[in-house]
């Protein structure tokens, strides 16, 4: 990770909120995401990690200006320096931007996968490209020909992978592009965004494989209910708990299935809940009552960032 | 109790390649058969075999040595390993829920399930979220074989553990037999009582199938 390189894509206390009726008339509120900061630089993997359900995917949808509709956002949002305003957003996206997305049912079920990730490019060099990018994944070349019912889930994800590398994006974000495939083709897909960020682009890895997130991104940064609660670099979690600075992140460490298959008991407070205090403070082993006053603000601890008032 | 797959062949299209080609396997109530192998290589196929969701080309599919039953409810349930296409998008998440039979409000709780979540539609809910649905629902339905195919592969690593044990302690309770697809070996490790791989169920000489 070059510290100096100018930030390409910059979060800085994102919020995103969903409106929702209760019974005919009443209106709430729900804070899907609550104070979210990451900075991805040129060149790098950040890699995100955390609870599901705490804003990963709605992260990356806000930065490309694809949220669902009934979705409010503020924080600052920054590309390059300039603020992504909705009309920027559509400029950049698919060109400077690119989206590997998490769920499957994003390909078009009528058209064959050839096609659709050449992007309505018919040109032959793109064609070519499409069988270079396809080749390197592990995908046979008679998958073009494929509509997307006929794939399985690893072939899905990494035709999902190859719409984003086909392309010339700067900044590449991709939601969970692993889940279904096997090891050996999960590493190989990494590798393509690793060389992709060597060669100077910046990649924010969404996912819940944290060993793969520590054999290739550079720095992690961890999610818990919406909030940024630790920035850590990879090494720290390779290192194990004691490296590692939030309670949630230890947790998480133990819960592998390798690493002790600890179930840490009950789940991330729900956004619809409201908490005064630190949003970890139901089921931390460090928790006082000084946890229940104010969610705390991420401080600078040993070289990453954290959320929590207890941590050393 | 036993389920099996005896000399299955499928091909998703008459002419198509053999996405399985001779394959057997078996798995009886109390087991826990971890499935692994590359992707593409048929194990969602083989899931959804036993499951009675597809029919195989050849060969068939036994559940106490007799064909699956063609009325009533399968005593086999399947959780996809993609939950966003197992739940109809319309419905709320307490229909999708009931779908399978009253839940047990103790298992939401075990699951993690906010009981607001019941009125959301899965547009609305993560896919962690929704895989817990699909889990409760599995359980709830009575089956007594349950084919998990990476169930937990977009879920983080505490609720994949939290998941685990809850079905773990359902399986050894009513002695069901589990089938778990998986590419994490350490998982498989810690979850199954055997482990197999896919390439190692066909016969021997699997041209011979697919030249008939």
């Amino acid at each position: 990770m070059d510290i100096n390189a100018a930030p390409l894509l910059e979060v800085d206390g994102l919020w995103v909120r969903f409106g929702r009726t209760r019974g005919r008339f009443a209106q709430g509120q729900l804070e899907a995401i609550r104070d979210l900061s990451l900075t991805v630089r040129a060149g790098e993997i950040v890699a995100v990690v955390g609870a599901s359900g705490a804003g990963k995917s709605l992260l990356a949808q806000a930065v490309m200006g694809l949220l669902p509709t009934g979705a409010t956002m503020g924080g600052a949002l920054r590309y390059k320096g300039q603020p992504l305003t909705p009309k920027r957003q559509r400029q950049l996206r698919g060109r400077e931007m690119a989206l590997v997305p998490q769920a499957i049912t994003w390909l078009d079920p009528l058209m064959r996968v050839g096609p659709q990730v050449r992007g309505g490019d018919n040109r032959p060099q793109q064609a070519e490209r499409q069988r270079a990018v396809f080749a390197r994944l592990g995908l046979a070349p008679q998958t073009e020909r494929l509509y997307p019912f006929q794939l399985s889930g690893g072939m899905a994800r990494r035709v999902l992978l190859s719409t984003a590398v086909i392309g010339t994006a700067q900044l590449l974000i991709a939601d969970e592009p692993t889940p279904g495939m096997a090891p050996g083709q999960a590493a190989e897909a990494l590798g393509i965004l690793r060389q992709l960020a060597h060669d100077g682009r910046g990649v924010l890895l969404i996912t819940h494989d944290l060993e793969l997130a520590v054999r290739f991104a550079g720095s992690i940064v961890v999610f818990y209910a919406g909030t940024t609660v630790e920035e850590a670099l990879a090494a720290d979690f390779a290192a194990g708990p004691a490296a590692l600075r939030h309670p949630y992140s230890q947790a998480l460490w133990r819960a592998l299935p390798q690493n002790g298959f600890e179930a840490t008991a009950g789940s991330q407070p729900h956004a619809g809940t409201p908490l005064p205090g630190c949003l970890y403070a139901p089921r931390c082993p460090l928790m006082t009552a000084a946890c229940t006053q104010q969610n705390p603000p991420l401080r600078a601890l040993r070289g990453g960032m954290v959320r929590c008032i207890h941590a050393t | 109790m036993q389920l099996e797959a005896a000399n299955v062949t499928f091909r998703y299209t008459a002419k198509g390649p053999a996405v399985l080609s001779g394959v057997s396997f078996a798995v009886k109530a109390g087991e826990r058969v971890g499935l692994l192998g590359p992707s593409g290589q048929g194990k969602t196929t083989l899931a959804r075999l036993l499951a009675g969701h597809l029919r195989p080309t050849e060969g068939r599919v036994l559940l106490n040595s007799q064909p699956l039953p063609a009325k009533g409810a399968l005593p086999v349930h399947l959780i996809s390993q993609h939950p966003e296409t197992a739940v109809n998008p319309r419905w709320k998440m307490r229909q999708v829920l009931e779908e399978a039979g009253a839940p047990d409000p103790d298992m939401l709780g075990v699951l993690g399930i906010e009981p607001e979540w019941l009125e959301r539609t899965p547009g609305m809910l993560s896919g962690g979220e929704l895989q817990r649905f699909c889990v409760a629902r599995a359980l709830a339905s009575g089956a007594r074989f349950i084919i998990a195919d990476e169930i937990s592969t977009m879920l983080d690593a505490i609720t994949q553990a939290q998941i685990w044990q809850h079905l773990l302690a359902h399986a050894e309770r009513r002695r069901l037999g589990l089938v778990v697809i998986t590419h994490n070996p350490a998982l498989a490790q810690r979850v199954c009582t055997r482990v197999v791989r896919l390439e190692t169920l066909a016969h021997p000489a699997p041209n011979s199938a697919s030249a008939q």
